[in-house]
């Protein structure tokens, strides 16, 4: 009986043992995955619309989700959450792309200010280019945009400075990009805010030298600024909604995003020591949940994806299993300076007919 | 007990034509009412008519009783009236003063719509629409329940009464406020700035005149007398507290439904 080196390796590394043969349930992907995280490890999160759902797990699940731009205490919990405080660790919105990540970054440590930088939609709504979604009705004035993204840039380097693990979804290749001076939008001119301009605007489909080199430099920005910054990366399993790529098919330019983020986030983790590659869009685009974990529109993900991916995360990661983010909801948190305020105020009014004029 | 209008409709006075039924003006409000329940009290003491009828929010606080009507009975009385009458509602009114009259440890600042060179770079600037949207979501599951009630009550026109804008005078706001301050500790964070608590006013006006609007309900704003030029509460119309307008204000308040809703006969010869 001849020796070969697939006769050592474990029951993962065949796809009839691991994937066929195997309850789509039980389906486990992770390949190397080696960081630990404790009830104490600060963890932060960024990227694309799948990167909510880790957070609301992380939130519910009794770790540390690290949140540095909560919005201001005096705010009732359900409006900071509707005024998208605490969707991710600081208030950026989507960052579908690398170049949006490394962007940010520099952008936060002042390295880099776009040439454009408000978009005014009405006499008294403006928006912000880099998070048009962000304030829901937008800002009232260039001034107030301007102080809540300073406040915001605060945020997010105290973020990055003091964070203990950053989970990076990678969601697009595909941006939109200023002629003046290369910022990349996260969504294109004219969608959300701005008008569109072709003179203006280039559309940018990141090859993958250019994510790589953009997920390396922020790799390294963050190192010098906390060098026991430890990253998770992982891919949306989230398809386009649409391409810009000419000619392009919306499935094929999916695909070709998707493999181009998984390479690079295996470029990274093969070189970083620090970097760490978890596999959501595995578990979520997988043949062997036949397509169960897509919704209707064969794009958004179900409750059971998320949880699938969840439950594995946590399992790697903790060693325990994840909480259902449903059933670990508790009140909202009320400010103790409003609740004084109210008691204040409502003395008040009540005494107001002892007849005090 | 309620304020009301008998000696005017005894004799007559505040019918739109003659020789139909008088139009009958009813207000409700909770603590705001008592500036007007006391001016009405001012004019009977000087044997002077009143526009209408005001009543308090009764509430049982402690084993004790403030006010005279409860909401339900209030809604029962508006049932009866006719299209031509109208329910005045002070209903609330000091959410703006539980956001901004005690300076918040975690101190911060808004912008305005149109605002420039605030530059209070050292305070938290907190979106305007966030706090639109906190004022939005808590005036529509309070006072906008009741508002709502009110209209769905009666025929009769509905009109609300915004509540007097901030006092300007922080001496004044420290000197007179509540007893409670001290004893929750409240006192040592300070009062905030005249400009915050006029804005957060200003604010809260706006988003109910959009809830009257959606409802149906007109809108009275403060009396143009009782105010700075800034928009703030003339120091002669505070009462001794931190938040609330005293009887002359009430009086301003009946002079402007007389002038908005009697004819010229119908309204006190008396400057009060």
């Amino acid at each position: 009986m001849s020796e070969h080196p697939y006769k050592s390796l474990p029951e993962k590394a065949f796809w009839r043992r691991s994937v066929a043969a195997v309850p789509a349930r039980a389906v486990d992907p992770v390949g190397v995955f080696e960081l630990r995280i404790d009830v104490d490890s600060k963890v932060a999160t960024a990227g694309s619309c799948f990167a909510q759902h880790i957070a609301r797990y992380l939130r519910k699940s009794g770790y540390c989700y690290y949140v540095t731009e909560s919005g201001h205490p005096i705010l009732p919990a359900r409006v900071r959450e509707s005024q998208n405080y605490g969707l991710f660790s600081a208030r950026y919105g989507n960052i579908y792309t690398a170049r949006q990540l490394w962007q940010l970054f520099e952008r936060a440590y002042g390295r880099f200010v776009p040439s454009e930088d408000v978009w005014q939609k009405g006499a008294d709504i403006f928006v912000d280019p880099f998070r048009p979604t962000t304030q829901p009705g937008g800002y009232v004035s260039r001034e107030e945009l301007i102080a809540d993204r300073e406040h915001h840039f605060a945020a997010v380097r105290t973020m990055f400075e003091t964070l203990d693990v950053f989970v990076f979804t990678l969601g697009l290749t595909e941006c939109w990009r200023s002629g003046d001076d290369g910022a990349v939008f996260p969504v294109c001119p004219g969608v959300e805010g701005g008008v569109f301009d072709p003179a203006r605007y280039k559309f940018y489909n990141q090859p993958v030298e250019d994510v790589i080199a953009d997920l390396t430099a922020f790799r390294n920005g963050l190192e010098a600024v906390n060098p026991n910054a430890q990253i998770i990366f992982t891919v949306s399993p989230v398809p386009l909604v649409a391409t810009a790529e000419p000619g392009a098919h919306a499935l094929s330019a999916t695909t070709y995003s998707k493999s181009v983020l998984r390479v690079a986030a295996e470029a990274l983790r093969q070189k970083f020591a620090n970097v760490h590659y978890f596999p959501s869009y595995e578990i979520i685009a997988g043949a062997f949940n036949r397509g169960a974990y897509y919704a209707p529109d064969l794009r958004n993900v179900v409750e059971d994806g998320v949880a699938h991916v969840m439950r594995l995360f946590m399992a790697h990661a903790t060693g325990e299993a994840a909480s259902s983010p449903e059933k670990q909801e508790g009140p909202p948190e009320e400010d103790e300076h409003l609740t004084m305020a109210s008691r204040l105020v409502e003395v008040e009014c009540d005494e107001i007919a002892l007849d005090r004029d | 007990m309620s304020m009301n209008a008998e000696m005017e409709r005894e004799a007559g006075e505040g019918s739109p034509t003659a020789g139909t039924r008088p139009r009958q003006i009813v207000l409700f409000g909770d603590s705001h009412s008592h500036a007007v329940q006391s001016a009405i009290q001012k004019r009977i003491g000087k044997g002077q008519a009143a526009p209408l009828t005001a009543y308090r929010l009764l509430k049982e606080k402690n084993g004790s009783h403030i006010g005279d009507t409860t909401f339900e009975d209030f809604l029962k009385l508006i049932r009866k009236l006719e299209a031509d009458d109208v329910v005045l509602s002070m209903i609330g009114g000091n959410q703006h003063a539980v956001y901004s009259t005690i300076q918040h440890p975690q101190v911060f600042d808004l912008f305005e719509p149109g605002e420039v060179g605030l530059a209070s770079q050292s305070r938290e600037i907190i979106p305007y629409r966030a706090i639109e949207a906190a004022f939005a979501t808590g005036l529509r599951r309070g006072d906008g329940k009741s508002l709502e009630a009110i209209r769905a009550a009666t025929v009769a026109r509905v009109v609300h009464v915004i509540p007097p804008p901030p006092k300007r005078d922080n001496a004044f706001v420290e000197q007179h406020h509540e007893s409670l301050f001290a004893v929750e500790g409240l006192a040592a964070r300070g009062v905030s700035s005249p400009e915050l608590r006029l804005k957060f006013w200003k604010l809260q006006t706006q988003v109910l005149e959009t809830l009257c609007a959606e409802f149906g309900i007109e809108v009275m704003m403060p009396p143009p007398p009782a105010l700075e030029h800034r928009g703030f509460l003339r120091p002669e119309y505070y009462a001794r507290d931190a938040t609330h307008a005293n009887w002359r204000y009430g009086e301003r308040v009946l002079r402007e439904v007389e002038s908005r809703f009697l004819p010229p006969d119908g309204r006190a010869k008396s400057d009060g």
